[in-house]
């Protein structure tokens, strides 16, 4: 048609857009390193999953704008092919794709494919414009940049269809036909119909194709080079995102710190502290807010939204670029650091509030489409926060204190850590090498009275099923979930260091744990420190031991009349996938479960994870009351009870309860207190509410 | 007006742990305690370095007490003192002691202030600062605290409660008393003990911490400073008090009330 | 061997805790066949002086302008000089921040040894051995004092006030002290208006949970009888009921006070880290399985909108 013209723009169009988005991508390489090219077979699989099956925007509760984006996504994978012919087209008159040729089979099924997709896409742009200007639903940034986006698409769509239209018209015409609907060219056939039913000659359908086909290589340009600038460059960096995700996340499993090294940066400090891959999330996300519909943070009034997050390190990223850039062309490490000096401090964007408002829960990083992780960025601003400034909320002093001195959160004497079995004759891993696994009392476990309770069940449940078990007594100290999680790493080191020790003082192998945060820091954290283990939630080890037939809990019928549900914690089920277990166990006993609508590895956070429970609640409403509201919809009027596999759960449950004034109408337990109300005798242990 | 600050950060057992008597009452079992600084003299060292922060100057601190104490002393390093002096000494100490071996450090060290928690929490004296003073002839200010409150924006922002007055002889302390609050002024140099409300310590930073492993700390043994180290104060036995009936439950009021009274003497 | 009391006085009268410490100081003398004496310093006191005389005991008093203020560097070697007058083999005081200040400089001064915060003594006959506590309460310990002079400060609620007994003669005290020589300046007194003391000072504190419902009158008139502090678990300040100040708690305020009253409080172990010091804790609660039974030292189970009035009229009555 007009192969200078066309080249000229296509040239501009491609060298402009390399431009921008290398000025976008290219700091990245300045950032941390973090290798993301192992396991290439399960990368993969998530690029098909997540990448391709939109799996995560399909999801149950945004079916309706999943759909609407799996139509436009498809649009775009299709019109990709249609629009290198379109450019081809452009250059020379009688372009086709190879093996596409008109009239062949495959060239058929394209064409259909393609029409298809267009009308899906128009569609789909329609539905998107339609909820942000008319519906507008409160996840939703409103801003113009997703009305001009969409507008854009809905033009590419047009100009396509008016250009397919004009060209079928065009050769009907030459051949002396009437135009037609074709099955299998649903768009252009349609277009063709009605622009021949609009009475326009076959002048003005010619200028409207040649129109149609400038605008839309023109839009293409244009489209391609708004991209880099905002929120839709995940159309470029989205299937990339997928594919170099964290494996495993890196939420259950935070990054190691190197303390020994002299030049380290504990944490985050400026946008030079995050890894590259950290910065590719950022660029990724698109604001669509799923992160935040049930993040427990955000739905209870703090100031924290991942979306803003990302948007404000975004602009921070781009902001930093020159100095990055600078700094990646230094010899030296005090080259490197004068490069970088005068970033602005990421507690200005991200302020405290935000990142000490997160529970870690990992609802965000189960919920984005594109897999960008949040969790660790955030701890890496309390790293920073913590162990460089020596700073935080008021709480922490005393916790890390307690935990430095005592080895657990309330500082009680760890010389008392073994009180709790004092009158049960429960075997030291001092005394008894003949055990099969080491109960991890866990300091909840051991100190807190409410739950010395469920340490006492599993004790009663091991027994009656001749499980060889032994404690680690006054030697067990906290894991040091909380402290990593509230950013002192040092701290967490130093327990998981004398844990590690212990555990290969007496050669443990299997690991059992009552507190799924003791669970994760064990089973996914200590490996980092040389300590590998079997690790099993107590729920788990119940299920195994019902399933083998070692535990038999009588199933008494009247418990079928009971209502009860599960509350899922956030590190056992979504960190660590271990969600059907305790609904095994809880039947076994012959309790029906009732869900609660968010449930499994979608369920609601407590409020106490990421060390929120060592925090005051001081901004927004409560968290556990949140969920304890759903509890009670979920038992109805009746009441009935909530079971819980983790003693903050079960601590937040129960105060949550007591605040909304339910405590004679929901009682909470835990799972293994249900089921050793059911072994051995059978008689009843007088539950109390 | 930069000031030379010696501190005291004593290596005490955490009374959180369960602390038991030996069967024949000599001293406690200290198998399975957890140890740490001497509370008040954290208060003490955190006093140190926000004066130090605002006037500049050199914080030391001192510790008497067994290669164990270099604990504290790593300790009071990252919080960010200077450099430590440990005085090896496995013997009882009393304020009689302690003052002698302070005094001898403050000869040699010269400093403009002596800051020492009001007590330590093991024995739960409250001498060896006033000791100290009299010892060397100077002022004591016992007891210091704050005006403001410890949820004050003052202390957020880590402001001494210490007032080092312009011409930098003299020191305010604001001193909590029966029924209200004094200020005594007294001049350097001074030695002044801290008591709980005077400041929220810091938790060390972590390059604190590395930095504090290559601070010099000097070991000098306590017999080689020519002091008297025999005690004036001996215990002669320990015994644990009736033991917490935890779970009694009384009858009403009027019994309860005969507890307290005769029993628990706290009203 | 003769007892030297430190006498506190304040705005012309002598303090209570001065008695105890007399009643103390003649349990000594009376083993050790000595005589009780009062050493009062202060400016234009002599009034005081006369107060003190009445309990049977001889007073020395150092009156003059530079000893207004009683610090210690000002008083302790005039305490030392009468020390020394009155042939004291015992130097005692009570307890207070004002003795416990002032003691043990006076106790340098003499070359003597100290113990604090007396509770009772030990030995035999005129071997007198003290008993105090060590860290912070958990342990008892006999003490023995090696040096000639002995000084004590005594916990003034061990001893009930002397009462009094005979005449005394006051008898004036040299005054060795250049005011130009003393580095300390007294520069001012605020009396705290808040008639309660703070929180984690406070030698008894009356904490109120979930179980007042949102009325704290009773908790804190009780507080106010005690003249103890007012507290309260993270559920009263959740529901809006007291000021986040008043928190006691793993995060909250950790107090140790001698007295803890929990009233209405479930005992969380989010409240129990932050009492669990206190060295007798009473809780009154309507549920008799609430786990704050398992720490008091005395438990009433019934409602506290019953039990504290009952308390309080105790209270009233006693006084």
């Amino acid at each position: 048609m007009a192969p200078l013209l066309t080249g000229a723009l296509l040239g501009a169009a491609l060298g402009a857009f390399a431009f921008n988005a290398s000025r976008r991508l290219l700091p990245l390489a300045a950032l941390r390193r973090d290798g993301r090219v192992d396991r290439i077979g399960d990368r993969l699989a998530a690029l098909l999953r997540f990448g391709f099956g939109q799996r995560r925007l399909l999801d149950r509760e945004e079916r309706w704008p999943g759909v609407l984006h799996a139509l436009l996504f498809a649009a775009f994978l299709v019109l990709a092919l249609r629009t290198v012919t379109l450019f081809g087209i452009g250059l020379d008159r009688d372009f086709q794709l190879p093996g596409l040729a008109p009239g062949s089979v495959a060239g058929r099924f394209y064409l259909l494919l393609e029409d298809v997709v267009v009308l899906g896409a128009s569609a789909g742009a329609i539905g998107f414009l339609w909820r942000r200007l008319v519906t507008r639903p409160a996840r939703l940034t409103r801003s113009w940049e997703g009305v001009l986006i969409l507008c854009f698409i809905l033009g590419l769509m047009v100009t396509e269809l008016l250009f397919d239209g004009a060209e079928q018209l065009g050769a009907r015409y030459a051949r002396g036909d009437l135009p037609a609907f074709d099955a299998l060219e649903p768009g252009g056939s349609l277009a063709a119909v009605l622009l021949h039913a609009s009475g326009a000659s076959p002048g003005a359908v010619h200028a409207i194709g040649a129109g149609a086909f400038w605008s839309h290589l023109l839009l293409v340009a244009v489209f391609l080079n708004f991209l880099p600038f905002g929120k839709h460059f995940h159309v470029v960096t989205a299937l990339p995102n997928v594919f170099l995700r964290s494996l495993p996340p890196g939420s259950a499993r935070l990054r190691k710190l190197d303390l020994e090294s002299e030049q380290a940066s504990y944490g985050a400090a400026t946008v030079a502290d995050l890894s590259w891959k950290e910065g590719l999330d950022v660029l990724s996300c698109t604001e669509c807010g799923r992160c935040q519909t049930h993040c427990p943070a955000h739905v209870t009034g703090k100031p924290l939204s991942h979306k803003a997050v990302n948007g404000a390190l975004k602009r921070q990223l781009v902001e930093a670029a020159p100095k990055l850039l600078r700094s990646m062309r230094a010899a030296d490490a005090e080259q490197r650091r004068v490069a970088l000096a005068e970033l602005s401090p990421l507690a200005e964007v991200v302020p405290p509030d935000t990142f000490w408002s997160c529970t870690t829960c990992g609802w965000c990083e189960t919920a984005c489409p594109v897999l960008i992780e949040n969790v660790p960025r955030l701890v890496d601003l309390r790293r920073h926060q913590v162990l460089v400034e020596a700073a935080g909320p008021d709480e922490v002093a005393r916790v890390f204190k307690n935990l430095e001195t005592q080895g657990n959160p309330w500082g009680i004497g760890s010389n008392r850590r073994a009180d709790w079995c004092a009158e049960l004759d429960v075997p030291r891993a001092s005394e008894t090498r003949d055990f099969e696994y080491l109960f991890f009392v866990g300091c909840a476990g051991a100190f807190d009275d409410r739950q010395k309770k469920v340490s006492r069940a599993i004790v009663e449940i091991l027994r009656a099923a001749g499980v060889k078990f032994a404690i680690l007594g006054e030697e067990e100290t906290c894991t040091g979930d909380a402290a990593r999680r509230l950013g002192n790493e040092y701290l967490f080191q130093l327990q998981a260091q004398a844990n590690v020790e212990t555990f290969g003082r007496y050669g443990v192998r299997k690991v059992l744990t009552q507190c799924p945060h003791c669970l994760n820091a064990i089973k996914n954290e200590y490996p980092d420190f040389g300590g590998h283990y079997e690790v099993v939630h107590h729920t788990e080890l119940i299920a195994k031991l019902i399933e083998e037939g070692r535990l038999r809990p009588t199933a008494a019928t009247e418990r079928a009349e009971e209502r009860v549900t599960f509350h899922d914690p956030c590190y056992l089920a979504r960190h660590n996938g271990c969600v059907e277990p305790p609904r095994l166990a809880l039947s076994a006993t012959g309790l029906a479960v009732t869900e609660m609508e968010r449930s499994g590895r979608t369920g609601f956070c407590c409020g106490a994870g990421g060390g929120r429970m060592w925090l005051e609640e001081q901004l927004g409403s409560r968290v556990n009351q949140n969920r304890v509201d759903e509890v009670a919809e979920t038992l109805g009027p009746e009441g009935g009870t909530v079971a819980v596999g983790c003693p903050f759960c079960l601590t937040m449950l129960k105060d949550g309860i007591a605040e909304t004034g339910r405590e004679e109408q929901i009682r909470v337990l835990d799972v293994a207190e249900l089921v050793a109300d059911r072994v051995a005798t059978g008689v009843s242990r007088g539950l109390g509410r | 007006m930069a000031l030379k600050i010696l501190v005291t950060a004593k290596r005490v057992e955490d009374p959180e742990s369960k602390i038991r008597v030996k069967p024949d009452g000599s001293g406690i079992v200290t198998d399975g305690v957890n140890y740490k600084m001497n509370p008040f003299d954290e208060i003490a060292v955190e006093e140190a370095l926000r004066l130090k922060e605002k006037h500049g100057g050199e914080v030391v601190v001192a510790s008497i007490g067994g290669a164990g104490s270099m604990t504290e002393i790593r300790a009071a390093l990252a919080m960010g003192v200077d450099r430590g002096i440990l005085v090896r000494h496995d013997g009882p100490l009393d304020a009689s002691v302690v003052s002698a071996v302070l005094g001898k450090l403050f000869e040699s060290e010269r400093p403009d202030l002596v800051i020492l928690g009001k007590q330590s929490i093991d024995d739960d004296q409250n001498q060896a600062g006033q000791y100290l003073a009299e010892r060397l002839g100077l002022p004591q200010a016992t007891f210091a605290s704050k005006a403001e409150s410890l949820e004050s924006e003052a202390e957020q922002k880590r402001a001494p409660g210490l007032a080092l007055a312009a011409d930098g002889k003299s020191l305010a302390i604001v001193r909590e008393i029966d029924g209200g609050v004094e200020t005594l002024e007294v001049s350097l140099p001074a030695v002044v003990t801290t008591d709980l409300r005077l400041n929220k310590p810091r938790f060390a930073s972590l390059p604190g911490i590395m930095k504090a492993k290559k601070k010099e700390v000097r070991e000098i043994p306590a017999a080689s400073l020519g002091v008297d180290l025999a005690p004036r104060v001996v215990v002669k036995r320990l015994e644990s008090p009736p033991a917490r009936k935890g779970g009694v439950k009384v009858q009403d009021v009027e019994e309860l009330w005969k507890k307290l009274h005769d029993e628990a003497k706290v009203l | 061997m003769n007892v030297l009391i430190v006498a506190e006085q304040s705005s012309g009268s002598v303090r209570k805790a001065t008695l105890h410490a007399l009643a103390a100081g003649r349990e000594v003398a009376r083993r050790t066949g000595g005589k009780v004496a009062f050493a009062l310093l202060g400016k234009g006191v002599a009034t005081v002086a006369g107060q003190l005389a009445s309990y049977g005991a001889d007073v020395h008093l150092a009156d003059a302008p530079v000893l207004e203020h009683p610090t210690a560097e000002a008083y302790a070697p005039v305490l030392a000089k009468i020390a020394e007058a009155a042939n004291a083999t015992y130097v005692c005081a009570a307890a207070t921040a004002f003795g416990k200040d002032l003691l043990p400089r006076v106790a340098a001064r003499l070359g003597a040894g100290m113990a604090t915060e007396v509770l009772g003594f030990g030995g035999d006959g005129a071997s007198v051995t003290f008993r105090r506590p060590m860290w912070a309460g958990n342990v008892l310990a006999e003490v023995e004092i090696t040096t000639p002079v002995k000084v004590f400060t005594v916990r003034a609620t061990e001893f009930a006030p002397a009462a009094k007994e005979g005449r005394g003669e006051v008898r004036p005290a040299e005054v060795n002290v250049d005011p130009a020589s003393l580095g300390t300046r007294y520069a001012g007194f605020k009396e705290v208006k808040s008639a309660r003391p703070e929180l984690t000072e406070a030698r008894a504190v009356v904490a109120g949970g979930r179980g007042t419902k949102g009325d704290f009158a009773l908790v804190e008139a009780l507080a106010d009888d005690l003249g103890a502090a007012v507290g309260a678990s993270r559920a009263a300040v959740d529901a809006g009921w007291a000021p986040n100040d008043w928190q006691v708690g793993q995060t909250g305020k950790v107090v140790a006070p001698e007295l803890y009253v929990a009233a209405g409080i479930s005992g969380a172990i989010q409240h129990v880290a932050g009492m669990k010091g206190a060295k007798v804790i009473v809780a009154v609660n309507k549920d008799p399985d609430a786990p704050i039974f398992q720490i008091a030292d005395y438990g009433v189970v019934g409602d506290l909108f019953k039990v504290i009035p009952e308390l309080r009229a105790k209270l009233a009555a006693s006084r």
